[in-house]
């Protein structure tokens, strides 16, 4: 177990180390990053000045060390735009994109997995297939059209709740489902047959047998073990969530770090959009291993092995 | 009564898919008019069956006078092109990768298993959106960007895949008898997952049409004079409080085709790979 662990974290930080790498090269794609971040009338002279004032006369790998080298710090420069420190603007935004990508996944779970369930216990009736329409059709929606037909729908044709803007629960509604649509309908599908495979077990037979009510079979004895799975793709789900965070909360206007991050790649800021770019990536790597946890805790095939 | 149940959603799917493949093969012959005409003065029209529309703009036209159908029938051209070169480079990558990988393991492997964890850290439209930022917006960059980044989902499956078909005996009795590594790959090994990777791609192609309309939605894909989805969207939302059509219908163009894509592949994937049916 505690060698499992070792070998799980160590492993994490070798995929942030290569996020990070990752994060620099981005300015490199195209080679001279002097050309992309100042403007196109920019002299010769002011260029080279650019250059030497970023460093960018040394070779790659020691412009790359000194880099991750103030990135461990908390060093991610300057954005371009605001002029203040890139990582505390990033680290400002994110309790929106928290509170957005937690909302959704509330939304996701509350309703996928009570779906799931329900449709596995009535299978082959029509609610079930209606059901599963449903589920097909929230994963072929995408997340930035379902926002605007709920904008266009509950914003303006019965105004329900506001276009825009973060304060108000009654401002998370929107976007929370809009950003959880996708993931209740794969939630949902994937309990769903995890469940008729496990309903098809012979100790579900035996509990039934045993005069145990339907209910208290499903709920009790198929449910735990069908959930075991939907586990790890819940934490996969929050990853998947953070990135449609980006486009959500453009649509909604919610003040969250996929909107800064939009437009510091809009404004070719690129201090922000590393930094922006390489918390989210690690914030991601941190979820993954905490699902991976999880789901080893919650297996005692093997939590008990090691 | 379940395989028939399946069967004519595949059916559907295939209705559904067929019209938008025949669309765009014949866009030019079922357009009613050129997608980009402009007519200011009968800009932001509603569709026919509302008040004030006109049955030669069945779906309405936007806000510069363009007819709403012909650029939807104009626009699957964008989507199916850019998500099937795309879905055809990653899955070449990602197989070949796949296969070397659980072929040989060792060092190899760390890597392409370590790339791809480093990959999955991002979130895909993120990534995208980072890298078009400093490519440049274009259909070229777009394919580019989807094709290159797309790789990871093939790699992981076959790599699994080789790896259990690596410890087969039929796979050890040709290595007995003397077969070149590269050989076995190709004639043993690569029949074996071709069904999957046919599954993965038929279901990625659906992935990929979501893709590339976020990008051009952001407004870093598709150019914006090209008629696309993506592009639609994008001015429908400037429009969305006065004229919902403008968003509305392009949207339901990807849905649709999206649906079908899924409904086929997941049939495909019953029919040709049942083993896979809580994996994908």
């Amino acid at each position: 177990m505690l060698q499992l662990l070792r070998s799980r974290l160590r492993r994490a930080l070798l995929v942030i180390l290569g996020v990070s790498l990752f994060a620099f090269m981005i300015v490199h794609l195209t080679g001279d990053p002097a050309t992309l971040m100042l403007p196109l009338d920019a002299t010769s002279e002011e260029v080279e000045a650019f250059r030497e004032a970023m460093g960018l006369n040394v070779p790659l790998w020691q412009q790359y060390l000194r880099w991750l080298g103030r990135a461990v710090r908390g060093d991610f420069g300057l954005s371009l735009r605001h002029q203040q420190p890139a990582l505390t603007l990033i680290l400002e935004r994110m309790p929106a994109t928290i509170e957005l990508t937690l909302a959704a996944l509330g939304v996701a779970i509350c309703t996928g997995i009570p779906l799931g369930v329900w449709m596995a216990s009535r299978r082959g009736s029509w609610s079930a297939f209606a059901g599963s329409i449903f589920g097909l059709l929230g994963q072929a929606m995408p997340v930035f059209w379902l926002a605007l037909m709920l904008q266009l729908v509950f914003g303006l044709l019965i105004p329900v709740f506001p276009l825009t803007g973060r304060g108000s629960f009654k401002q998370l509604v929107m976007p929370a489902i809009a950003l959880g649509f996708y993931s209740t309908a794969t939630i949902m599908r994937l309990l769903q047959s995890h469940m008729i495979e496990v309903l098809q077990q012979d100790y579900i037979r035996t509990a039934r047998s045993k005069g145990l009510s339907r209910a208290l079979v499903t709920l009790k004895h198929a449910l735990r073990n069908a959930l075991l799975p939907v586990v790890t793709v819940i934490g996969l789900q929050l990853g998947v969530l953070l990135g449609g965070a980006v486009i959500t909360e453009n649509i909604f206007a919610w003040p969250g770090v996929g909107r800064l991050l939009v437009q510091a790649i809009n404004n070719r800021d690129i201090p922000l959009v590393q930094a922006g770019v390489f918390v989210i990536a690690v914030s991601i790597v941190i979820i993954n291993l905490i699902t991976d946890l999880l789901y080893i805790w919650l297996d005692p095939r093997i939590r008990l092995e090691g | 009564m379940q395989s028939v149940l399946s069967s004519k959603t595949a059916l559907f799917g295939l209705i559904l898919l067929g019209i938008v493949v025949v669309s765009a093969l014949l866009a030019p012959l079922l357009a009613p008019h050129d997608p980009r005409e402009q007519n200011l003065e009968k800009r932001l029209q509603p569709p026919a069956w509302m008040q004030g529309g006109s049955p030669e703009h069945p779906l309405g036209t936007d806000h510069l006078g363009r007819d709403i159908l012909s650029r939807i029938i104009y626009g699957a051209r964008v989507s199916l092109l850019v998500a099937v070169i795309s879905v055809a480079v990653s899955g070449t990558i990602g197989t070949l990768l796949g296969l070397a990988a659980g072929y040989w393991g060792g060092r190899f492997d760390a890597v392409v298993t370590m790339l791809a964890d480093v990959q999955l850290a991002f979130p895909f439209i993120l990534l995208a959106l980072a890298v078009m930022s400093v490519l440049g917006t274009g259909l070229r960059n777009v394919i580019l960007v989807l094709g290159v980044t797309g790789w990871v989902v093939y790699t992981r499956l076959i790599r699994a895949e080789v790896l259990a078909l690596r410890e087969k005996e039929y796979i050890e009795a040709v290595r007995a008898l003397g077969q070149k590594d590269h050989k076995i790959i190709w004639r043993h090994i690569l029949p074996n997952v071709l069904p999957s990777v046919i599954v993965m791609a038929s279901l990625r192609i659906a992935n990929m049409i979501i893709a590339e309309s976020s990008l051009t939605f952001m407004g870093l894909g598709v150019e914006p004079h090209i008629p696309t989805w993506g592009n639609m969207l994008a001015d429908g939302r400037e429009y969305i409080t006065n004229a919902w059509w403008l968003a509305t219908f392009p949207g339901l163009a990807i849905m649709l085709t999206v649906l079908a894509i899924n409904l086929l592949g997941d049939w495909l994937r019953d029919r040709l790979d049942p083993r896979l049916q809580n994996s994908l």
